[in-house]
Formats: C-alpha cells, sequence, structure tokens
C-alpha cells in the first residue's frame, strides 16, 4: 500500500474554521489553502491534488457546488463540508461528484475516517488482489466474501469468519490485522485448546492469590488486546458463563480480573472464528444469542476446499513449488484427488502434498494416495457389513465402529480433544474407553 | 415583504450555525493542542474572540427580527 502522504486542498472562506481544520489536516498530508472560489479553480490548474475540502457555503449561499465537477475531472477525491441537513442539497452534492459529506462541527476523528476511506479507496484493487493471490483463487463466489474484508478495513466493528476446518480462518484473520496495524496487538485464543477451568483465567488474567496456583499478578488477553485485534478461535466452543462475561466485558469496554477490585479497560477489535452454525447453536442453548449478536459484525464465509474445483490446480501447483521436489500425479491418481472430499480442506491439501514430496517416487499413484486420505475409512465408517457382524459378533463391531469413528474425528480436528468431545457429545469417560479399545485392537494386530 | 423577510431569518439562522459550528470547531482544536502546539493556539485565540463577538451580534439580529 501507498505510504506518500496526499495534497490536499482546503477551499474555506471562514478563517478561524479554515485554520482549525487545516491544524487537523497537516496531520494527514501536504495542505494547501484556498478562502475564495477563484484561488481553489487556480490552484487546481497549477497543482495536483489527491483530495478536496470544500465549504458548501463558500462566499456566498452554495457557491461550493459550483467547484465539485471540476474537482471531479481531475479525479480529486472531494468531500464536502457544511452544517446544512437538507437531503436536496446532500443529493446534489452526490450528484455532481462529491465522494463524501462532512458535518459541521467535524471531529478529528470524523476526519480519520475520511482518511481512512480515501486511502481504501485507492488502495481497494490492491488489497483485494493482495487477498485473490493469498487465497490462490480466481471463484467469483469466495472473491464476493474476501470483497467484505475491505469494507471491514474501514470500520471497528467485529468480523466474524465461518469455515470448515482448514479453510484459512486464522490466515484471514492474520491478514486482517497486518493491514489494520502490524504493529499493534493480536492475541489469538483458540477457545476449543483450552479447560473450561482455564478459559477465564487466560482471557480476564488474575491477581496474585485469586486462586491456588495464582503466584503472581497476570494479565489477562483482554488487556493485551488493547488497541489492537483480539482473536477468538473456534468460539462456538466458548463456555456459557463465560460468554455472557465476555459480553458484558466487551460492551463496557473494561472488566475486573480475577480477584481484582481494580477496573481494566480495554479497547480492542473483536475477530472470531467457527467452523460451526452459531445460530444451530443457539437453538440448542448452547450457544448465546445476546452474545452472538455481538460478535458478529462483518461475516465472511470461507468456502470448502471440494467447491473450488476451479481453484484445485493452482492450489496444488502452488504446494508442490512451496515443498523442495517436484512431484507428477498419474491420471487414476488426479482423478482421487480432484473426487475427494478434503474435509481438512486446504490444510488437508498442503499436508498431503508434503507428505508425497517424501516418498521415494516422484509419480504419485492412486495406492500411494489411498493410504493417505481418509476416505477409505470414511467409507469403513459409512458401509454396513452383516457378514463382519457375524464374524466379529455385534458388541466387537460396535466397539471398532466406535474406533474408527473416533479416529476419523480426531483427525479431522487436528487432535483436538475438547472439540473431538464437542462434536460427538462423548464424555470423557466415553472418549478414553473408546481410545483404548481401539489401540488394544490395533495392538494386537500388530 | 414577507418572502423577504424569511429569507433573511433564514440566512441569520444559517449565519448563526455557521459561526457556532466554527467554534466548537476551534475549541475542539485548542482542547488538544493547548499543551503541543502553542503557536497554533496563539493564531486561533483571537480568532476565536472575534467570533464570539460575530455570534453576538448575529444572535441580537435574530432577536431584533423576531419581535
Amino acid at each position: 500500500m501507498t505510504t506518500l502522504k496526499p495534497k490536499i486542498l482546503l477551499v474555506e472562506d471562514d478563517l478561524l474554521s479554515r485554520l482549525s481544520l487545516k491544524s487537523r489536516l497537516e496531520i494527514m498530508g501536504e495542505v494547501l489553502e484556498a478562502p475564495t472560489k477563484k484561488e481553489a479553480i487556480v490552484l487546481l490548474e497549477e497543482r495536483s491534488f489527491d483530495i478536496a475540502f470544500v465549504d458548501l457555503d463558500l462566499e456566498s449561499e452554495l457557491a461550493g457546488l459550483q467547484i465539485i465537477s471540476s474537482l471531479k475531472e481531475k479525479n480529486v477525491y472531494t468531500v464536502v463540508l457544511s452544517g446544512r441537513e437538507d437531503e436536496r442539497v446532500v443529493e446534489e452534492a452526490y450528484l455532481l461528484g462529491c465522494r463524501d459529506y462532512l458535518s459541521k462541527p467535524f471531529t478529528k476523528s470524523s476526519i480519520e475516517l475520511i482518511f481512512k476511506k480515501y486511502s481504501s479507496e485507492k488502495n481497494k484493487n490492491q488489497t483485494l488482489q493482495k487477498l485473490k493471490d493469498i487465497f490462490l483463487t480466481n471463484d467469483d463466489s469466495l472473491i464476493k466474501e474476501l470483497e467484505i474484508i475491505d469494507q471491514a478495513l474501514l470500520s471497528q466493528r467485529p468480523i466474524l469468519i465461518t469455515g470448515e476446518s482448514g479453510t484459512g480462518k486464522t490466515f484471514l484473520a492474520k491478514f486482517i490485522h497486518e493491514l489494520s496495524g502490524a504493529q499493534t496487538p493480536f492475541i489469538h485464543l483458540n477457545c476449543a485448546e483450552i479447560s473450561e477451568s482455564l478459559i477465564e483465567s487466560e482471557l480476564f488474567g488474575y491477581d496474585k492469590g485469586a486462586f491456588t496456583g495464582a503466584l503472581k499478578n497476570k494479565k489477562g488477553m483482554l488487556e493485551l488486546a488493547h488497541g489492537g485485534i483480539l482473536f477468538l478461535d473456534e468460539v462456538a466452543t466458548m463456555p456459557l458463563s463465560i460468554q455472557k462475561k465476555l459480553l458484558k466485558a466487551i460492551e463496557e469496554k473494561s472488566f475486573f480480573p480475577l480477584g481484582s477490585e481494580k477496573i481494566v479497560r480495554s479497547d480492542f477489535r473483536l475477530i472470531s472464528a467457527t467452523c460451526e452454525d452459531l445460530k444451530f447453536r443457539i437453538e440448542a442453548g448452547e450457544f448465546r444469542a445476546d452474545f452472538f449478536f455481538r460478535i458478529e459484525g462483518f461475516n465472511v464465509t470461507l468456502k470448502p476446499l471440494r467447491s473450488r474445483k476451479d481453484d484445485f490446480q493452482n492450489l496444488i501447483n502452488h504446494f508442490i513449488k512451496k515443498g523442495e521436489r517436484r512431484i507428477v500425479f498419474d491420471s487414476k491418481a488426479k482423478d482421487i484427488l480432484k473426487n475427494y472430499s478434503w474435509p481438512g480442506n486446504v490444510r488437508e491439501l498442503e499436508r498431503t502434498i508434503e507428505v508425497l514430496q517424501t516418498r521415494e517416487s516422484g509419480i504419485v499413484t492412486a495406492a500411494d494416495l489411498s493410504n493417505l486420505l481418509t476416505k477409505t475409512l470414511a467409507k469403513k465408517v459409512m458401509r454396513f457389513d452383516l457378514e463382519e457382524v457375524k464374524r466379529l459378533g455385534l458388541k466387537n463391531y460396535i466397539e471398532e465402529l466406535e474406533g474408527n469413528i473416533l479416529k476419523l474425528a480426531l483427525e479431522a480436528n487436528e487432535d483436538k480433544v475438547r472439540k473431538t468431545l464437542a462434536d460427538l457429545k462423548l464424555s470423557n469417560n466415553s472418549f478414553y474407553r473408546i481410545l483404548d479399545n481401539l489401540k488394544a485392537r490395533e495392538s494386537e494386530r500388530a | 415583504m414577507h418572502k423577504k423577510n424569511k429569507n433573511n431569518n433564514d440566512q441569520v439562522i444559517h449565519d448563526i450555525n455557521a459561526s457556532i459550528s466554527a467554534l466548537m470547531g476551534a475549541v475542539e482544536v485548542i482542547k488538544d493542542e493547548w499543551r503541543s502546539n502553542p503557536d497554533l493556539v496563539d493564531r486561533l485565540l483571537p480568532l476565536t474572540v472575534d467570533k464570539l463577538h460575530q455570534l453576538n451580534a448575529q444572535l441580537e439580529t435574530f432577536r431584533n427580527q423576531s419581535t
């Protein structure tokens, strides 16, 4: 993105207003003043400007409207200044070509927002191209989702990213942070990786002695995120009690660490991610509706890999190039790759290519793939075989089926136990019973 | 005549609002800059005082027009 300071034309006849506004604008760029319409036209002919602020009632009523078209012809981003709220006047200004309308009295933050919009528009194509490049996509519907990020960069409203595991949710959150200001904090909490008892202390922090084991004061993630971004990954797994407390902290921009009587203030941008249908969770009473309305703002959905057929070859080429070894696929292997469901999405594709690049042969066959991909296992799980039931007995068949389902679920969740427990609605005891049986059977076979 | 009076009245109201906006903008800048940019504030203050007198005159005009 451009870092050159913009050239600003300020057209305002009132000396006090002009001086006040100039002092604000000088922080943003190089400012030239024109107290009259005539002087503005002269300056416009002599120099080039990036952005112009024009008083609507310059010298006489609505005289400022007369120079908007000249500014538009020169591709100057024009902002009209006025205390008027008459809709017809606002409409006329926009029709003539102004890009924004700043009501007087203006504040520092309203000027900053104008410049943000101006920069965003100037860089719009660059941002979207960057997103297309990093996601390696020409898929129209995915691009449409990514365009939302451009809008999101102009505001501090929360962002909710949904998509299956491995579609790039964390990747996107980090990219947003990079564009918003990489020097600000980026605090990442994966709600599925942390136990329910620890999540509260991690988020809110604590004072020494707040509980057994609190040997010194610790800042929580909310405090560390101040001025930056708090990224809540797998937000659907956040316990209801924590959702309530976090909701209050976000709304009030303040909270009390555990065991503390001293309030901590923190203002950050919230980005959340989930692979689940939160509305379904709300209906099931597992997610708070008020918390949902707080975390959604700009909603972006990342498509699964199996729906991005046109991007497939580009992604494969990219990961092969990224690795250290060139490999090729025979025709049967190519078919398997294309028809496979990729439950782990882009992450699974990347991992698959990495593993294939370590094999002896540079030519990947169907046999190489069938061992690697979970399709075979999934088929085994989905197929009911009466002969197999008779051979093993129902009890053993069911135990084997449970083990295979657990194995699939763990693989899809990258071995994250809490998420797997939630997905399969299993207790800890049941989980470890099934796991022990699975390990025992695998040892017998070995 | 009535239309002309109404137009004059509208203009005075517009001028009053413009003066108030200018004053609010200037005071906001003074609030933010008085410590770090005293030169700017030295330039703004007399203009702000002048604007206050101007506003006073405009309000006087408005009051006279209303009676």
